[in-house]
């Protein structure tokens, strides 16, 4: 062991490894010549190869017993913290590359983010009401779905714009707010959650969905049939409701929660399973056992 | 740690690390903390809140998992500040209120709770700096990363780790009552 490779730690008179040394062998921290020269000496030095030994069994029984402490991480995703830290719409598809959809996908922090969440509801409840309005066709831009200009479809009065295929959605709304599924599902289920945070938020888990957005209601075109939707309701809000067509599978009034799904960790889950949609939106009815 | 103060427009780009960094270390973090301050419903939203605040920075850090540790550790100590000064002011102990819940627990249940409590005891007699070099190296991070977490030289991690096992080794066996 040549002196100069000693480190401050030393414990052992010259001549032995330094605890730091040994330490850092264990870690993987030496580099590769020290590595070597520390290894030589174990083989050679009965004392130091003993406190190795020691010093390894000591690193085992401090990781068990600090495991001890352990407790289950919270069931947090990334993209909640996002919309913590400033994102406000997430959008995914043609909005993303359009430059105004890409402004609002990525666009941080605060006043300005909360701006522009509202501008894009206010052209949404704009354009649901007024038919061919400059705020329809801007919305259209935003969200990369038609021209710049020119007469709106039939019908565009009717509905507030569509956007694209996402596979989230998160907004502010209003204190009354209604979550329509257009259709009923073979398979997958909704998953309720009520938070502490003002936004909602709805993603789709396992496949796309389109989402009209307005103040009061979040329509989501869930064309994807398999797929599973998580819902984050802020617990702040009066009323709620989740719709698959004109059925209601879960209310909030109040503190008063009820849902046609079973609670399980404060998550409520509704099985898409039996809830069919007849061929006019918003039509649905339920099969099978515990029909109405 | 010297971050620039300037926060970036978060992109795309961004986002995807972000994501990819916190699939990777938002449970060891969080075990960190937990860890360090014996109380899970802090730790989760001290966790949660440094992830917000690099997601609020726009860009990656030079040493990701330093810059986590560091800020989640300043948090920590803010929120114990704040704690201080609130029990200060009303006078109220801490642990006044805490239940000794295993007055009527199976045998296994207090000898796993004795356990617990003698490895929180052996931790909290560690000087704060060797406790989080020891926590910040049984969740893996490198002698490089615990320099720039803590602020020290890279040099003298293995020196302070070395001192920290033993110091823990030393207090644990004090609870005990036996070399463990």
């Amino acid at each position: 062991m040549p002196p100069a490779e000693i480190e401050p730690g030393r414990t052992q008179p010259p001549g032995h490894a330094s605890d730091s040394e040994l330490e850092g062998l264990i870690d993987g921290e030496l580099g590769p010549a020290h590595e070597r020269g520390v290894r030589e000496h174990l083989e050679t030095c009965g004392t130091c190869a003993a406190r190795h030994r020691g010093a390894r069994l000591a690193d085992r029984r401090i990781a068990e017993r600090l495991a001890l402490l352990d407790h289950d991480p919270p069931d947090v995703h990334a993209d909640a913290l996002m919309d913590r830290g400033g994102r406000r719409v997430q959008l995914a598809g043609s909005a993303g590359r359009s430059p105004i959809g890409r402004a609002l996908r990525t666009r941080p922090r605060g006043a300005a983010a909360a701006a522009a969440a509202i501008v894009v509801l206010a052209l949404g409840a704009a354009a649901a009401v007024i038919p061919g309005s400059p705020a329809r066709r801007a919305l259209d831009r935003v969200l990369g779905q038609g021209p710049a200009a020119g007469p709106p479809p039939a019908g565009a009065g009717d509905v507030a714009p569509r956007s694209p295929s996402a596979s989230g959605v998160s907004f502010v709304p209003e204190p009354d707010l209604e979550v329509v599924f257009l259709r009923g599902q073979p398979g997958g289920e909704i998953r309720i959650t009520l938070v502490r945070t003002p936004e909602v938020r709805v993603r789709a888990v396992g496949g796309d969905a389109a989402y009209t957005l307005d103040p009061a209601r979040l329509v989501v075109d869930n064309s994807a049939a398999s797929a599973s939707y998580e819902i984050q309701l802020p617990g702040g809000l009066q009323r709620a409701r989740v719709r698959v067509g004109r059925r209601i599978v879960f209310e909030k009034s109040g503190e008063a929660v009820r849902g046609d799904g079973l609670e399980r960790n404060g998550t409520y889950a509704v099985p898409f399973g039996g809830v069919t949609v007849s061929p006019r939106v918003g039509e649905a009815s339920r099969e099978g056992p515990g029909s109405p | 740690m010297s971050e620039s103060p300037e926060p970036r427009m978060p992109d795309a780009s961004f986002e995807d690390d972000f994501r990819r960094l916190f699939d990777g270390q938002f449970r060891s973090l969080f075990r960190y903390l937990d860890r360090l301050s014996g109380d899970p419903a802090l730790a989760a939203d001290l966790a949660q809140e440094t992830f917000v605040r690099l997601y609020r920075r726009g860009s990656m850090p030079e040493v990701p998992r330093a810059w986590l540790a560091a800020v989640a550790g300043n948090l920590l100590r803010d929120d114990r500040r704040t704690a201080a000064r609130r029990q200060a002011l009303t006078g109220a102990a801490v642990n006044q209120g805490r239940l000794d819940d295993t007055r009527s627990a199976p045998d296994e249940e207090v000898l796993a709770h004795e356990r617990r409590a003698m490895v929180r005891g052996a931790l909290d007699a560690l000087p704060d700096r060797e406790r989080r070099i020891l926590l910040l190296r049984y969740e893996g991070a490198s002698y490089r990363e615990i320099a720039r977490a803590l602020e020290l030289t890279e040099s003298s991690v293995g020196t302070f780790l070395a001192r920290a096992r033993r110091a823990f080794q030393s207090a644990y066996e004090e609870l005990h009552g036996a070399p463990g």
